[in-house]
């Protein structure tokens, strides 16, 4: 999966760690997803939506293999 | 991390901190009697060859952590702590010809536990199993104790990442749990190898100690488990389940090999070192692989 959470985050002017704390998950958790290396789960994926006020398509987006596949 | 406010480039001290970290440890040692008599018997006075045991290992360890930096740009951080491991090792098993580090060590067990037998193959697994985990344990109390400088001061790598040690009061808290799981850890092994090299009338005393530090490093580990969040429990389950399978292949494989005669039985605590170090080296990859170093490479290739 593709995601805009780097550039979210970098609007808002928060590093890994503000946002790690505001969601409860550690730095890893969100550089690990800011990079495509881990899908959320379904629950942390809507508290990211909460957080940014924004639905979960908007913020998730089905990677190149997904949608071929 | 305050956005808009500008900061000095910070640079990581590992380095230094390795060559101070190899002073204390060669000042605790004493020079090799063997080595010490070859020097002298070729005209060396006498401190200038004890000053030089105790300095080769110093001068060894910079240069192996130098020379990893140097041959591992570019590379990944597993081929990079592959290497430190490697010539680590090398530096390792120069020093023991040079100098007996930790002298006082092995007389307070005495003193407390009565004379010890040699160890054996399986004791010296417990005793570095024991030694690594301490030492690891005792970097990440550093960590837990003073934050983003103890980071700084024990990176080794010379590209910092500031996200990375961009480390606050939650997961200082979190290291200074584990640090103890850690250390017990490595009392429980060290432990554990001296009730195997006492006496018959020496053994319940360290038991009762491997039982007890056991004991704080599984409960230390649950409280830890409780407190991981999605991604980290991922990372421990995949560990374990990796270690898993190359447990079951080796014990395969010795079964066999001890069958045609080519490797001793192994009893429980020889299982107990196996499986430890399988998980260490397993959990350092699937972390390593979380932390994007394994998969970089592979998109670069």
């Amino acid at each position: 999966m593709k995601n805009e959470l780097r550039v979210l985050r970098a609007q808002r002017g928060w590093s890994q760690a503000d946002l790690a704390e505001k969601l409860k998950v550690s730095r890893q958790t969100i550089n690990a997803i800011e990079t495509g290396r881990y899908d959320p789960s379904l629950p942390l994926a809507f508290t990211i939506a909460g957080l940014f006020a924004m639905s979960i398509e908007a913020i998730f987006s089905p990677g190149d293999d997904e949608k071929s596949g | 991390m305050q956005p808009g406010v500008s900061r000095p480039q910070p640079k990581s001290r590992g380095v230094l901190t390795m060559g101070i970290g190899a002073a204390l440890l060669s000042a605790t040692g004493q020079p090799v009697p063997k080595l010490l008599n070859q020097l002298t018997g070729m005209g060396m006075p006498d401190l200038a060859a004890r000053l030089t045991l105790h300095a080769i290992p110093v001068l060894l360890i910079l240069a192996a952590v130098l020379v990893g930096q140097i041959a591992g740009r570019g590379r990944t951080k597993n081929v990079r702590w592959a290497l430190y491991g490697l010539l680590g090792a090398v530096a390792g098993f120069c020093t023991a010809f040079c100098l007996d580090l930790l002298v006082g060590v092995p007389a307070l067990i005495v003193a407390l536990n009565g004379p010890l037998a040699e160890p054996e193959v399986i004791e010296l697994a417990l005793w570095t199993l024991g030694g690594i985990t301490i030492a690891s344990g005792l970097m990440v109390a550093a960590i837990a104790a003073f934050g983003p400088p103890a980071a700084y001061a024990m990176n080794l790598e010379p590209d910092i990442c500031e996200d990375a040690l961009d480390i606050r009061k939650p997961e200082r808290k979190a290291y200074g749990v584990s640090s103890i799981g850690m250390v017990t850890l490595g009392v429980a092994s060290i432990a554990l190898s001296i009730a195997r090299q006492s006496g018959p009338g020496a053994v319940l005393g360290p038991c009762i100690v491997a039982m007890v530090a056991g004991a704080i490093s599984i409960l230390v580990n649950v409280v830890l488990w409780n407190g991981l969040d999605e991604l980290q429990r991922r990372q421990v389950v995949d560990a374990f389940s990796v270690s898993a399978v190359f447990m079951t292949l080796g014990a395969f494989a010795w079964s066999i090999g001890q069958l045609l005669g080519f490797l001793p039985p192994i009893d429980a605590a020889g299982a107990f070192v196996a499986i430890s170090f399988v998980q260490l080296v397993v959990t350092t990859f699937v972390s390593a692989a979380a932390a994007g170093d394994v998969r970089a490479k592979r998109r670069a290739a």
